[in-house]
């Protein structure tokens, strides 16, 4: 046995190949005059466009308008090994712009046509479709169209069927509501601002698969073009998208396609040893010129949203104890005219968090220490405000302030069922009964009184994740990048110091912990942005057809290592975009090597 | 690459096949042919080639097959053949690219060559009230050179006439060709052109274009003052 291979396709020496026949066909019909000058194929940004060209004289009055659809057509043969002539689409779009030149040669026309980017970009994003708790399906335009708002779920839990399409619409209610993931988003969008059977859109399931089920967070397209929309959103998963002919004769003419970086078909790209002889079996490359710049590792630091904690606190006194008095009279605003002069004593209520207490004439001991609340010594003593309580009750709603008081010096404590204030410039409360409790008032000059509040304080760290692209601590510099993904993940528990912590008698506190998703979402991140290692323009000696933007280059092991792809597992050479210049019979493509 | 008669000759024993490439003699565990050779299959169609019958095998350095008598050819059919190699292992291609059709005419005998169709033919009304017709043509793979484009009509009747062209472009290669015409007058007509060679052979496709016609011309309309308020 043997594990050779012979090969018996004949070795081609012919050193171009015959000029390829590419015809151009308006709104279907064949239109003789238009050469194609080149077809330019991209992702992300670029798209696909179509450049052809003729004599104004050649031209009949209404054959080239703005927005008439136009494919361009590659002449095969279909009845091999009969012959036979049929046009293979590799452009299809619209005439987008027609330029002409008046010149010693008389007027000459060219006709700009782009993909299907172009009717996205006309298309602007605004409002929502809502489906009711009833079934019923609404589109509120005044609505912004924010998904998973401040990283709160906002989807329906059920699909609904739209034209014919299934696509998840709007809650009307956070209750029951879910998360809207990057597949949901893209066929919303799609589904919603397009008219059905314009554009071929992939399933839920191949979206969900690609985007590996990555979820968008504080999603906020309101105003945007509908590409940028898309754009947005696949950013935030990591996929790119383009436009690409479709080939049935039924159905809608183009197909949006998503792709993941390295996940396209693989390609060849070759160029011969020096000084063999030149054969194009063994080379398709004409020109390559490329470009490196210098390796350097990314440590993305990617910042949600501050940290909240809810714990009880124990509240000191807020005024001077110069001011104390046992006048009951004087401290009610209706029984004293000057009652703005002693609004604060026995009335005002503070945690003491900036120091503000601690001296004369306060003399309430040092500011707060948050080390037990926040489970850090890192915060600042400064002035904050208390927040509604993250445990709830048994609807699932807020247990919102809880003041509770101890007439006996803390021994047994009973919420205060009078009014009160929640300070919104420290962290503090105001009684605000028009006349205080006598209950109260006997324990406040006994000196008995105790005041605890349990609600939520905001933390001076955020929510946060490291995850890097490369070595650190090595001789690769470090180029650090921060991600500020804002209010999207979120930091909410409920400490042991809390009267609710434990408590099964109430509701499920709505704790929260989007540690796992900001990592997931910082690499996702980091794998979209991954940093090109060296950038290569490289130009084949015929025109070629069959390279894609997305395609992956390899090289044959007796080919020339340009892309150093066969020895370096751990990078990859992309095919970003690609350019068909059939006037100098050639395919330029630019592609960029990056890690894995 | 497959070695199909090696399994082929030792579970099914003394093969046609295996009598053909010579592996009988070996009882099936052997390539006896170790200088390769070239493998002759055929179908009704591209789609429907039958590989697991070898009709003839012959060397590698030969350029013409010559099949065995027993292969018949019926009138009105059309056969295709492919040609495949196999190495010196035994190892054997699976491609399609050596292909051939062969048809049949209707008195049994090779049918002539013929020019290939055309392409894009469609039909459209000018602005000074003449009918176009505006098509292709590419000889690629084309089994015999055109000299003239035929265009037929079907004069409103619903079935087009290809007995008699209305017209006769000459063949000048790979090119866009057109043909102007008056508008017969009202109703509803069918078009189609073909290719021809210098024999009369013309390829017979049944594709036509149909337009409809009022008869009027298209005249621009002519401003005669602007009323301003």
């Amino acid at each position: 046995m043997t594990n050779r291979v012979d090969f018996y396709q004949a070795e081609q020496e012919k050193t171009a190949m015959p000029a390829g026949g590419a015809v151009v066909f308006i709104e279907g019909r064949l239109c003789e005059n238009l050469e194609v000058v080149e077809i330019s194929k991209g992702g992300f940004g670029k798209y696909g466009s179509a450049r052809m060209a003729c004599q104004m004289n050649d031209l009949n009055d209404d054959e080239v308008e703005i927005g008439k659809e136009v494919s361009i057509r590659w002449l095969y043969n279909p009845l091999y090994p009969a012959g036979g002539a049929e046009g293979l689409v590799m452009f299809a779009g619209q005439i987008e712009k027609v330029e002409k030149t008046i010149g010693p040669d008389g007027v000459s026309v060219e006709v700009i046509a782009r993909d299907f980017s172009e009717a996205l970009e006309r298309i602007t994003v605004f409002g929502r479709h809502i489906r009711d708790i009833d079934g019923r399906e609404v589109f509120i335009e005044s609505q912004a169209s924010v998904f998973n708002e401040d990283g709160e779920p906002n989807a329906c839990d059920t699909l609904i069927e739209d034209g014919g399409n299934e696509v998840r619409l709007f809650a009307a209610d956070s209750k029951g509501a879910r998360y809207w993931n990057c597949a949901d988003v893209i066929r919303y969008l799609l589904c919603e601002y397009l008219p059905v059977g314009q554009l071929t859109v992939p399933a839920q399931e191949r979206l969900e698969v690609l985007t590996g089920g990555a979820t968008v967070r504080d999603l906020d397209v309101t105003g945007m073009s509908l590409l940028k929309a898309i754009e947005k959103c696949c950013g935030q998963a990591g996929v790119g998208f383009k436009f690409v002919p479709r080939l049935d004769e039924s159905g809608p003419k183009q197909a949006i396609i998503f792709y993941k970086g390295d996940c396209g078909g693989g390609v060849e790209l070759n160029l011969q040893q020096a000084g063999e002889r030149l054969s194009i079996s063994k080379t398709n490359i004409w020109k390559a010129n490329s470009e490196s710049g210098t390796p350097v590792t990314s440590r993305y630091i990617g910042l949600g949203d501050n940290k909240v904690y809810e714990a009880t606190f124990d509240l000191v006194k807020g005024w001077s104890r110069y001011d104390e008095d046992d006048d009951y009279e004087k401290f009610s605003p209706s029984t004293n005219s000057d009652f703005y002069k002693v609004k604060d004593v026995w009335r005002k209520w503070c945690l003491n968090e900036a120091g503000d207490y601690a001296g004369e004439p306060f003399n309430q001991g040092t500011a707060f220490d948050f080390i037990p609340v926040f489970e850090t010594g890192k915060y600042i003593h400064k002035r904050r405000r208390f927040w509604p309580a993250i445990s709830c009750d048994a609807q699932g709603r807020s247990m919102g302030y809880f003041l509770e008081v101890s007439y006996d010096s803390g021994g047994a404590w009973q919420q205060y069922m009078g009014a009160f204030e929640n300070l919104l410039d420290e962290c503090g409360i105001w009684l605000a009964s028009d006349r205080l409790d006598q209950t109260l008032w006997n324990a406040l000059l006994a000196g008995a009184l105790r005041v605890r509040f349990t609600a939520s304080v905001v933390s001076d760290e955020r929510l946060s994740c490291v995850t890097a692209d490369g070595p650190v601590g090595g001789t690769i510099p470090v180029v650090e990048r921060i991600v500020d993904a804002g209010s999207s993940f979120k930091f909410r528990k409920v400490i042991g110091k809390s009267i609710f912590a434990g408590n099964n008698a109430i509701g499920k506190a709505d704790q929260r912990d989007d540690s796992a998703e900001l990592n997931q979402f910082i690499r996702q991140k980091a794998e979209a942005n991954r940093q090109a290692i060296e950038t290569f323009d490289i130009a084949t000696p015929f025109l070629a057809i069959g390279f894609e933007v997305g395609d992956k280059v390899i090289s044959n092991p007796d080919a020339r290592s340009i892309f150093s792809t066969t020895g370096d597992n751990r990078s990859t050479a992309i095919i970003e975009s690609v350019r068909m210049d059939f006037r100098k019979q050639t395919t330029e493509m630019k592609i960029v090597k990056s890690k894995m | 690459m497959r070695q199909g008669w090696l399994k082929e000759a030792l579970f099914a024993g003394q093969t046609a096949n295996g009598f053909k490439i010579g592996t009988v003699m070996s009882l099936g565990w052997f390539w006896i042919r170790t200088s390769g050779c070239r493998l002759v299959y055929r179908g009704e169609s591209m789609e429907t080639i039958d590989f697991d019958n070898v009709l003839a095998v012959t060397s590698p350095e030969t350029d013409e097959v010559t099949l065995p008598d027993f292969i018949s050819h019926e009138a009105g059919k059309d056969y295709f053949y492919v040609v495949r190699c196999a190495n010196r292992y035994g190892q054997i291609e699976q491609t399609l690219k050596a292909a051939v059709k062969v048809s049949i005419d209707s008195e049994g005998k090779l049918e002539a060559g013929k020019p290939n169709g055309v392409f894009g033919l469609a039909v459209k009304r000018r602005r000074d009230g003449q009918i176009e017709l505006v098509w292709g043509y590419y000889p690629i793979e084309q089994k015999s050179d055109p000299k003239e484009m035929r265009i037929y009509t079907d004069a409103g009747t619903g079935e087009v006439n290809y007995q008699e062209p209305i017209a006769v472009v000459q063949y000048k290669g790979k090119r866009f060709y057109q043909y102007k015409s008056e508008i017969p007058g009202n109703g509803r007509y069918r078009f189609a052109v073909r290719a021809a060679d210098s024999g009369g052979n013309e390829r017979r496709s049944s594709k036509a274009v149909e337009i409809e016609t009022s008869g009027r011309n298209i005249e621009a309309i002519e401003i005669v003052g602007v009323i301003s308020e």
